[in-house]
């Protein structure tokens, strides 16, 4: 290997904690627990949709023309949520993982397979696909409960893992800017394509009897707004893998592509839910360290309030922090 | 980590991120699930021509009104659009007028004023539609039906 290829490599599988990682998994899990427990009405209802929408997309294309029976499909989301559970706790994680990240991508492949495909939901897999494939329960699972014994010390294991839901976070986003230039070309930031792409949307929305944005109707009514704010989305999306060249750089990107989505929301009436609870970015920051924050900032309270006379301040912090990230924070509980 | 760890490490990481790219590589790409080029906002729209295929009540008196997603049968506003947009491609546009009709039918409350429905598409300028002149600049019926009991 050549000197600035190892180090890449180098660079790519150095540690990291463990709790960073496990915290992303119940963060992930968690997150895409609540959406298919919300979304499960809405799952289901593509049972009764009628056979002329089936377009299969993704793992889905392997039932060629057939839909699931309704049975089946009630499986498949509850074999998820089981599953998404149970990986969430840490128990039997790599089977309990691999279980969830496959019937997660195929219950929300299904959805997508009647003639609209949801892309609010392409990344949540994806995260979830590459924690199946790490050691995300070593800490703060019920498996490493029943191992017992000391938290496992920083190490490569978990790095890589959270430098690639990084990764695929801003390819997700590079490739949406290449899409664009490839389509329309730069006309796409010259003309006026976004302006046209927000008016037709609102009308569309209006015109299906759904909400639609009031501001974004108001402002495609002004031409001149509409090359900057362009320029602004397709710098974000092609230039998203310089997010990957520092910590810093990666966390100013993740504030920027919020915006980006909060921008979204307000002028397209689109909910980009995912990025905007803001659990897409997570692996860009140190978790562990913002639990640290909250947990010490709980604790201060509970103080507070025993001194007050209202409850029992808790008397040791929990017992599967390691030493050295308390060490790291000032804030931390001792 | 040791070096079998290491491999197996890479060869996922480069796998995902390749699999991630891949739809921006054959030679037409294309939109899937959950491996995308997302192309959905990077088409150019005839804004001054915008033709929306929708489903719209109409009340004993003529006047119209758009027919909400829960009532074409989803609560997502694109799937609505896009069950209007299949059935029509498919010649299905009476058989989706038909059960709208009976979603109405049962519907009642805001809905018990409805005698017809049309499956149809509208042409609009969106610039124009926002300045407060929203009337269609034309279009097609696909299929029409009465709200049962109610014609």
């Amino acid at each position: 290997m050549s000197g600035p290829v190892r180090r890449a490599v180098d660079a790519w599988l150095s540690p990291m904690p463990a709790r960073r990682l496990a915290l992303l998994r119940v963060l992930v899990v968690g997150y895409s627990l609540i959406y298919i427990l919300g979304r499960a009405p809405h799952l289901y209802a593509a049972a009764g949709f009628p056979l002329r929408q089936f377009k299969p997309v993704g793992p889905v294309a392997m039932l060629g023309a057939s839909p699931l029976p309704s049975a089946a499909v009630a499986a498949s989301i509850a074999l998820c949520i089981v599953s998404g559970l149970v990986f969430m706790v840490g128990l039997r994680a790599r089977i309990s993982g691999i279980v969830f990240a496959l019937s997660f991508a195929w219950v929300t492949s299904y959805r997508s397979s009647w003639g609209m495909i949801f892309h609010t939901e392409n990344l949540m897999v994806l995260h979830v696909l590459v924690l199946a494939l790490s050691r995300c329960a070593d800490t703060l699972s019920l498996d490493a409960r029943r191992r017992g014994g000391e938290p496992p010390p920083d190490s490569g294991h978990y790095g890589w893992p959270i430098r690639l839901m990084c990764a695929v976070t801003v390819s997700t986003y590079c490739i949406a800017g290449i899409t664009k230039l490839q389509v329309s070309g730069l006309s796409w930031i010259t003309s006026d394509t976004l302006r046209g792409l927000i008016a037709h949307d609102n009308l569309r929305k209006v015109e299906l009897g759904d909400v639609y944005s009031p501001l974004g109707a108001f402002l495609s009514r002004h031409g001149w707004l509409f090359p900057p704010l362009a320029a602004g989305s397709i710098a974000l999306e092609l230039f998203a893998p310089l997010a990957m060249v520092s910590r810093r750089l990666g966390q100013w990107w993740c504030a920027a592509a919020w915006s980006f989505h909060l921008g979204v929301l307000v002028i397209m009436a689109i909910f980009f839910h995912y990025p905007l609870i803001g659990v897409a970015f997570a692996s860009f920051f140190d978790v562990e360290k913002l639990e640290a924050r909250l947990r010490a900032r709980i604790d201060a309270r509970r103080a507070d309030r025993a001194r007050k006379g209202d409850v029992t301040p808790r008397s040791k912090p929990a017992s599967n922090e390691p030493d050295s990230e308390r060490a790291e924070d000032p804030d931390a509980p001792r | 980590m040791k070096p079998v760890e290491r491999v197996r490490a890479l060869a996922i990481s480069v796998a995902l991120l390749v699999l991630v790219f891949s739809p921006l590589m054959s030679s037409k790409p294309h939109d899937d699930f959950p491996l995308s080029n997302y192309p959905m906002f990077s088409k150019p729209r005839n804004y001054r021509n915008t033709k929306i295929r929708h489903v719209v009540a109409f009340d004993a008196q003529g006047a119209g009104r758009p027919v909400p997603p829960r009532l074409v049968g989803t609560d997502e506003v694109m799937q609505a659009s896009q069950t209007v947009r299949i059935a029509v491609r498919k010649g299905a546009a009476p058989d989706l007028c038909e059960s709208v009709a009976q979603r109405v039918a049962q519907a009642g409350g805001d809905w018990a004023d409805v005698v017809r429905i049309e499956v149809r598409r509208d042409h609009y300028d969106a610039i124009a539609y926002f300045e407060g002149d929203t009337r269609s600049r034309g279009g097609r019926v696909y299929a029409e039906c009465d709200v049962e009991g109610r014609g």
